[in-house]
């Protein structure tokens, strides 16, 4: 499978080429990530959910660097695995100052194999280039927050969830978001999120409360109208 | 009037039950106390396993045990080679058997390495999911063309090689031929790899009794009295311990014939270990890698010929897809060579064919077993010579018949049974004048076919010939039992998977005892009824099975007729068998009931003769010389939508000759679903395969199956051609209609696009390729997407 495009990043070069490189914002950023730790000055080791179409399962994946001249280029390797199968590849990223903004562009190679590739394979592409633009664009997110004024950052970076699993297969909101995409790959419009909600964990908690709350009141409603009718 | 059973189409007696839901499967065995299996199977085509962790799974809940080839100990065996290769001159042939468990290496994706065995299929499925594989990946070869090159990864490091055999025969002598030919025609023709599809998947119920020392086991098989013999020697019981009971299958097309697969030879070893019934049922996607496939070949053939269009020479040179292991020897790719000449009189032929290993799932049998590549072959061949000669294409195939005068007729090659490959009869001229005259060919391709075309309308007429070995050996055996109730008991080693036995073999029975054939239970496919057999595959059954039948059923007969005139006091030639009872002729008031007869024949009290046997009861055994030759002619009308390129099939037409025929209705059901199977490989099915093994669509989300609304209602008639190799004159009948629909619908879209200039010499045609096909042709390589 091969990936490519490329992404507009509002901040200088360096500040995106930091933000890569630094675990903690890439872990965040990563759709699903769940883990990513430095291993070495050149590896990573890092866990990831990964959702395509029928195929779900966590990859444990490893990503080293296999040649970086900071802060314009970068060539990478990947291996991951997991019970939906493998995939392992290398990717390479340029970053180019455009004014005040830096420009992304990747490219990469991935060999993909297991469930994910058996079942998976109508949804592989699509799913890989809406995961590389969530990524993308959570990265960007935290980019931002890293710039903005000390007092309006919150002490953690915001974790990033997948708002919604990238394709499951029934979910037509979500497949026509990616489709919506691929229209725009080359998409530099800043503040445009499809299929990405951030928020920090207390909202997280007090969302699950509100939607429990509703529910709860929904099924008093119907509940009291089913009576009322017998 | 004796009632007359055997050739009518009589309704199946197993239908009530099948539509009712009652007809046991598999998967409707459910035991006290049974666990359930699931496989952790390789996510690489080939690599080596460096190492199998397990802690978790084991800690999961619910999870009994989990066994890796190195818990198997000396159990652990690779797959007994089935079939040896035949005596052929100078032949080369390295063997490589399946494994229970992968042990070093893994071969092709989906190859098993652990199973789990837990209280449900969903905790073993989670535990599955625990389980971690270290693997360290090689090149996977995938490509027949790849698997020989000096630098090809090697798939079993033992042999050095990746050759599975290379085999060369020869008839007459193709040089000389070709030299003295008017014109020779070169081709490349592809074959792609196809999976059975069957609507059931395979599954297993072990249980060992360490009380009665018996195992049983429920196996999806077409053949369960070698799964029997098998098992018994490799677990070290007497093969009376052992039961095998294949029962209702949702169909087996030649893959569920393996032997073993890893599942049987592990389920009833590990119901020995726990003491505990355990079940496994494959699902879908399992099916597409764990059971065995068939078709891949790629050939280069040519052809020679004179002016007038008689056949000089072939000669095919192939290259057969073994997949990663070749328990089955070389019957599929000697199937190719022994087809291909089809109906013809061909004075030299020259075939040579090199099997190669691969990194995909196990090649064996698969319905039509490689006489489809031989087929499309031939025909194609004849198509390209009919146009370049402009002689018409019935025309080149009928100059080209055997006579009917000249059988036995000798093909002076080796068969998949070793025997020399002789057609024991056949009449082949008039099935292609009747379905010349059921497709109305000359007004066809006279006045319909070019009114269609000025109207701006893409027909076209396919029209093939093809012939089918058929019932070989060894030999199969029957029980037939007259009870004290009147009904008739009979049964028979072969397993059953929709043929419709129980109503032909009952037929067979009917025909002898006079007994209506609802009154005849039929038990197929139970090691503990009927303990000797092959089992169901080559299109045998109704051949070699159904004359075994037939000589138990005259050995009753006999028997009938011999006590009865003890019992009337008369001349056994005086008395009849009518609906149920014996009599003498025309005298009704004479009669005693066979159940009756049954009773006096198995007396409580009194002296029973010395050298008598008691019970109106017998066995007794079928087996061929040699295979039985069938025959028959497939014509084909399709309409394409020149911008789809999707096809649509206006009319199929078969007459087939299978010799006498037992059930009619039975041989339609047959055939119908043979042409579906054949359309399926023809236009819908591919398995695709990217550069590393991996399967792309191994779901029925991506793989196309043909369903009832594209699947056309088969016109059909009979040529009956007896064949003399056995009493009832039987050919098998099991894969006509798979075997010529590929040609046939490719000579058909290439009539249709007779515009387009386009040549179809490979296999699978779905819309996609002809689209593809069609650009190159035009000289656009597929730039206008």
């Amino acid at each position: 499978m091969h990936i490519e495009g490329s992404y507009t990043f509002q901040a200088p070069r360096e500040a995106v080429w930091d933000a890569i490189m630094d675990p903690a914002v890439m872990g965040a950023a990563l759709p699903g990530g769940e883990k990513l730790e430095k291993t070495s000055d050149t590896e990573y080791e890092g866990v990831m959910n990964v959702r395509v179409g029928p195929v779900q399962g966590k990859f444990q994946g490893k990503v080293v660097i296999l040649e970086a001249d900071k802060p314009a280029s970068c060539t990478m390797s990947v291996d991951g695995r997991g019970t939906p199968g493998f995939l392992s590849g290398t990717g390479a990223w340029q970053l180019a100052a455009e004014g005040d903004a830096t420009v992304m562009t990747y490219s990469g190679d991935v060999e993909v194999g297991g469930k994910i590739a058996n079942v998976g394979q109508r949804l592989l592409d699509s799913s890989a280039k809406s995961l590389t633009r969530q990524g993308l664009e959570a990265l960007d997110a935290q980019i931002q927050a890293r710039l903005a004024p000390p007092a309006a950052a919150e002490p953690e970076f915001p974790r990033v969830e997948l708002a919604e699993a990238p394709l499951p297969i029934t979910d037509h909101r979500s497949c026509a978001s990616v489709a919506h995409q691929d229209r725009f790959p080359d998409n530099t419009r800043r503040g445009r999120r499809p299929g990405l909600r951030l928020h920090r964990p207390e909202q997280q908690k007090s969302l699950v409360l509100f939607i429990l709350g509703a529910l709860s009141m929904l099924v008093f409603v119907v509940l009291v109208r089913l009576v009322q009718e017998k | 009037m004796t009632t007359r059973y055997f050739g009518k189409p009589i309704r199946r007696n197993e239908d009530p039950r099948l539509l009712t839901g009652q007809a046991l499967f598999t998967d409707d065995v459910e035991l006290p106390g049974m666990l359930h299996a699931a496989f952790v199977r390789s996510d690489y085509a080939h690599a080596w396993l460096r190492g199998i962790d397990t802690s978790l799974a084991r800690d999961l809940p619910g999870v009994v045990a989990i066994y890796t080839a190195a818990d198997l100990g000396d159990y652990w065996q690779p797959g007994p080679l089935l079939v040896n290769p035949p005596p052929i001159k100078d032949l080369v042939f390295n063997t490589a058997t399946q494994v229970p468990l992968a042990r070093d290496k893994v071969r092709h994706a989906g190859e098993p390495i652990a199973i789990v065995v837990a209280e449900s299929r969903y905790i073993a499925e989670d535990a599955v999911d625990l389980i971690f594989v270290d693997y360290d990946p090689l090149p996977a070869i995938v490509h027949l063309a790849d698997a020989l090159k000096p630098d090809a990864s090697i798939i079993h490091d033992d042999l050095g090689t990746n050759l599975n055999a290379h085999v060369i025969q020869e008839k007459g002598n193709y040089a000389a031929a070709a030299a003295q030919a008017d014109l020779v025609i070169k081709r490349h023709f592809d074959y792609d790899r196809g999976t059975a599809a069957a609507m059931e998947n395979r599954g297993i119920v072990a249980t060992w009794d360490a009380k009665s020392e018996q195992l049983t086991m429920w196996d999806t098989t077409q053949a369960p009295i070698s799964i029997r013999n098998g098992l018994a020697g490799m677990l070290g019981l007497s093969e009376r311990q052992v039961r095998v009971i294949a029962p209702f299958i949702g169909g087996g097309f030649g893959p569920k014939i393996m032997m073993f697969y890893p599942e049987e030879v592990l389920l009833s070893w590990i119901t020995m270990r726990l003491n505990r019934p355990v079940k496994w049922i494959e699902d879908r996607r399992e099916n597409f890698f764990a059971t065995t496939q068939e078709r891949g070949q790629v050939h280069e053939a040519e052809i020679a010929l004179t002016r007038d269009g008689k056949v000089l020479g072939v000669k095919d040179v192939f290259l057969h897809d073994a997949g990663a292991y070749a328990p089955y020897g070389l019957t599929v790719p000697i199937n190719s060579q022994c087809t291909l000449l089809g109906q013809y009189d061909v004075a030299n032929y020259y075939t040579e064919f090199t099997s190669v290993f691969t990194n995909k799932p196990i090649v064996t049998p698969y319905r039509g077993a490689g006489r489809q590549h031989g087929v499309f072959v031939m025909e194609r061949l004849l198509d390209f010579a009919a146009r370049e000669l402009g002689i018409d294409r019935a025309e080149i195939r009928r100059r080209n018949f055997i006579p009917p005068d000249a059988f036995p007729y000798s093909n002076d090659i080796i068969f998949q049974d070793f025997a020399p490959l002789v057609y024991d009869s056949g009449n082949y001229e008039p099935a292609l004048d009747r379905v010349l005259e059921m497709i109305d060919y000359k007004h066809f391709i006279e006045v319909e076919q070019p009114r269609l075309r000025a109207e701006g309308k893409h027909v076209g007429l396919g029209l093939v010939t093809y012939v089918e070995g058929t019932g070989i050996g060894p030999y199969e055996g029957a029980k037939v039992t007259v009870e004290a109730s009147g009904r008739v008991s009979v049964a028979t080693g072969i397993g059953t998977q929709g043929q419709g036995h129980f109503t032909s073999f009952a037929q067979v029975v009917a025909e002898q005892l006079g007994v209506p054939v609802e009154n005849i239970r039929l038990v197929t496919g139970d090691t503990s009824e009927f303990y000797w057999g092959a089992g169901t595959f080559a299109s045998r059954g109704a051949v070699v099975a159904g004359n075994a039948i037939h000589a138990a059923a005259v050995a009753v007969r006999r028997k009938i007729l011999d006590k009865a005139s003890e019992e009337l006091e008369v001349d056994p030639e005086d008395l009849e068998l009518v609906d149920g009872v014996v009599q003498v002729k025309g005298v009704p008031a004479s009669a005693i009931p066979l159940g009756e007869l049954a009773r006096r024949a198995n007396p409580m009290r009194g002296a029973v003769k010395p050298g008598s046997e008691p019970g109106l009861e017998a066995t007794d055994y079928f087996g061929p010389e040699r295979g039985a030759t069938a025959s028959g002619v497939h014509a084909m009308i399709v309409e394409v939508d020149p911008e789809t390129m999707m096809v649509q099939i206006k009319r199929h037409v078969v007459v087939h000759d299978c010799g006498t025929v037992i059930n009619p209705m039975i041989l339609e059901g047959q055939i119908q679903g043979g042409v579906a199977q054949g359309l399926g490989n023809a236009f819908y099915e591919q398995l695709h395969w990217d550069d590393n093994g991996q399967l792309l669509n191994a779901s029925f989300m991506d793989f196309l199956l043909p369903t009832a609304d594209t699947v056309p209602h088969v016109e059909m008639d009979h040529v009956v051609t007896p064949s003399p190799l056995n009493p009832l004159g039987i050919k098998g009948a099991g894969e006509a209609g798979a075997i010529p629909v590929a040609p046939l619908f490719a000579q058909a879209v290439e009539d249709a696009l007779i515009d387009f200039d386009v040549e179809l010499n490979e296999i699978p045609l779905s819309p996609n390729r002809l689209f593809e096909l069609v650009a190159e042709a035009r000289g656009l390589h597929g730039s206008e997407s």
